[in-house]
């Protein structure tokens, strides 16, 4: 997940070879920029054309995932003029992100037992990695 | 955009040719709605080209039969390419031919022909008019292919290995043009190729073709979300006997069975936990390339 | 659809048009230079360009056998020999339309040939007042039998144009056709028919029909063939 990516706008891109379907890698780019206040309640997201020939993927997929994001509620359809970030959208995104995160942690909680670590090492592993992060946003910012 | 109409593109019932004594196309048994991508994808010599060929009406069936529109094309494939946009992989235009005699020539064989698109994407392509076909680099032979196959817009588009042998630039191009095509209008595209990444970013269905048949057709994201790579970490001295249902590959070695499930769900775990002393089971997402790989081999295995 | 065919056609077969106007006006140029050079160098009386024209058309006639066993030889297996023919298969045009266009265009440079001979001898000479013994020997004597030759090289060229790949093979087999047939008379006069037995004659019968079947023979085994 880059999170640095995040605070440019569009071109947005995917990674056409990842395990992630497409369209979920659009749902959570387009979640996470609502989330980090890319686009603004009210504001309008790239149309499904627009997305499609951008990161050069099929149409279906672009309104797949538009899908699901106008069913979190996230975005909403406006006649005739394209899809638009709702009034509660951030609110959600931040929510979902906050759950994606917590994800990222159970997986990487598994892996360290799978790997026969003591629940202590896995604590001191990810005190490592805050560290280095906060350390490598120092040095980008 | 895209209602997935009951109408089919594209039918095949077991599709069958033979070259000599081996069968290259096994009982091919293909529907592709109207309005769909779908990505063929196969090792080199599964069958695609020939799948393609026959569709084509290039190349005499042995058996089954094919319908492109509701035509069927061995008896009136004239009709049929009238509304069919096809892009072969190897390209045999007429050599002494100047891309604008090329185009003229073409315009006159179709019934319909869109003039001002075809000059777009002319000059979208950067194609020299005058230039003869016998010095066009390989890009510019398949741009032209592909505006020869776009420019009478047709309501099928057949590309067999399109991008294959083109730079990086110029494949993005040739996406480009085919996506904005089928964003035009409801226009379904049959592609074969080797660079899955395409495949991943174009199709709604995915095929996966082996020594003349289908191992596995369904929706791009259904193959990707439901087929995952599972690591059952064995306790000593213990065995793998009956794989869970949907097993397409597994390896042993070293207490570690590794498994590639399609169509995946917790009973799988369960089943694994239930069934085997397991000391840990891993989940592991699979992209396209692996899902391929394993169905191939899986294939080869149990051959 | 036929008129942009028979163009490509006429480029892709542009060579042997070529060669056949100049088998046509070469033989006249060459001894319309020689008269000069005779006039200019030994002094011999001019013979009348008129004269130069009609008594070179024989030589041009039989010539031209070489252009129309060409013409069948290269119809099908040209395209074949360039794979360009797979270019073509799957454009609209049907089966049809293609033998249409590609037997138009080589029966059409045949029937010009033969036609601008043809009214040579038959036409300008009297016209002009060529009395030549050579002439009339040749219209009674050769002149059938090369028509009935071209026929039967034709027909057999394109047969074999339609489903080789070369059109060297498709030429040398269409060579062989009234070879062939000559030395089944051939054998036919000596162990069958000794007396009475006049090869010309059933040489010249035999070519028509056989050539045209021939033709007819590679048209619809090509509408029905599906390979390109």
């Amino acid at each position: 997940m880059h999170y640095g990516a995040l605070l440019r706008r569009l071109p947005i891109s995917i990674d056409p070879n990842s395990h992630v379907p497409i369209y979920q890698q659009i749902v959570d780019h387009i979640r996470r920029s609502v989330a980090a206040g890319v686009y603004r309640p009210g504001e309008p997201i790239p149309s499904l054309r627009q997305l499609a020939l951008e990161l050069l993927v099929n149409p279906n997929t672009v309104q797949r995932a538009y899908e699901q994001l106008e069913r979190e509620g996230l975005i909403q359809a406006r006649r005739g003029l394209g899809m638009f970030v709702t009034e509660n959208g951030a609110v959600s995104a931040l929510t979902k992100s906050q759950a994606a995160v917590y994800s990222a942690f159970t997986e990487g909680i598994r892996a360290g037992k799978a790997a026969r670590m003591p629940a202590q090492r896995i604590r001191t592993t990810f005190d490592r990695a805050w560290d280095d992060t906060n350390r490598g946003a120092t040095e980008e910012s | 955009m895209a209602e997935t109409s009951s109408r089919l593109a594209i039918e095949t019932d077991d599709l069958t040719k033979r070259f000599g004594g081996k069968t290259a196309v096994d009982h091919l048994t293909l529907r592709i709605p109207v309005g769909t991508t779908f990505g063929f994808i196969g090792p080199n010599g599964a069958g695609k080209t020939t799948t393609i060929k026959m569709l084509m009406g290039m190349l005499r069936m042995n058996g089954g039969q094919a319908r492109v529109l509701g035509i069927d094309v061995s008896t009136d494939p004239a009709r049929m390419k009238q509304r069919v946009g096809y892009v072969p992989e190897l390209h045999f235009i007429y050599r002494w031919m100047r891309v604008t005699e090329v185009i003229g020539f073409c315009r006159a064989l179709y019934d319909q022909w869109n003039d001002r698109l075809c000059a777009e994407v002319l000059k979208l392509f950067e194609l020299d008019p005058n230039k003869k076909v016998k010095h066009l680099s390989k890009g510019m032979v398949v741009k032209l292919a592909l505006l020869l196959a776009i420019a009478h817009e047709p309501e099928v588009l057949i590309l067999d290995e399109p991008t294959s042998g083109l730079d990086p630039l110029i494949r993005e191009e040739f996406l480009d043009s085919v996506l904005r095509t089928i964003c035009e209008r409801q226009r379904t595209v049959l592609f074969s190729s080797h660079t899955l990444s395409d495949v991943q970013r174009m199709a709604d269905t995915i095929g996966i073709v082996y020594e003349g048949r289908l191992l596995a057709e369904c929706a791009t994201e259904e193959l990707l979300v439901g087929t995952k790579r599972v690591r059952a970490v064995l306790r000593d001295g213990a065995t793998p006997g009956e794989p869970p249902a949907g097993t397409i590959w597994q390896r042993f070695e070293r207490r570690e069975w590794l498994l590639t499930v399609r169509g995946f769900s917790p009973d799988t775990v369960a089943y694994l936990k239930a069934k085997y002393p397991v000391d840990s089971v891993e989940v592991f997402d699979l992209g396209l390339e692996d899902v391929f790989k394993d169905f191939v081999k899986g294939r080869r295995a149990s051959a | 659809m036929i008129k942009a065919l028979l163009w490509k056609d006429y480029r892709v077969n542009l060579w042997l048009l070529t060669l056949a106007v100049a088998l046509l006006i070469g033989p006249p140029l060459c001894a319309a230079a020689l008269n000069l050079h005779g006039q200019l160098t030994i002094g011999s009386a001019p013979r009348a360009w008129a004269d130069l024209l009609v008594l070179t058309a024989p030589f041009s006639l039989a010539a031209q056998l070489l252009t129309i066993v060409m013409l069948g030889a290269n119809a099908f297996a040209a395209e074949r020999a360039d794979r360009s023919a797979e270019f073509l298969a799957y454009l609209p045009p049907s089966r049809w339309a293609n033998v249409a266009s590609k037997a138009i265009f080589a029966i059409g440079v045949c029937v010009f040939v033969w036609g601008a001979g043809l009214m040579t001898i038959y036409v300008v000479a009297p016209q002009v007042g060529v009395v030549s013994a050579d002439l009339v020997e040749f219209r009674d004597g050769l002149l059938p039998t090369l028509a009935a030759s071209s026929v039967m090289l034709f027909g057999v060229a394109w047969l074999g144009s339609t489903f080789l790949s070369s059109h060297t093979f498709a030429t040398g087999l269409g060579i062989a056709g009234p070879l062939a047939l000559l030395g089944v008379l051939q054998l036919w006069h000596y162990y069958f028919a000794p007396s009475g037995f006049e090869l010309g004659y059933w040489y010249r019968a035999l070519c028509w029909p056989l050539g045209l079947a021939a033709f007819v023979a590679g048209t619809v085994y090509y509408v029905r063939r599906v390979e390109p």
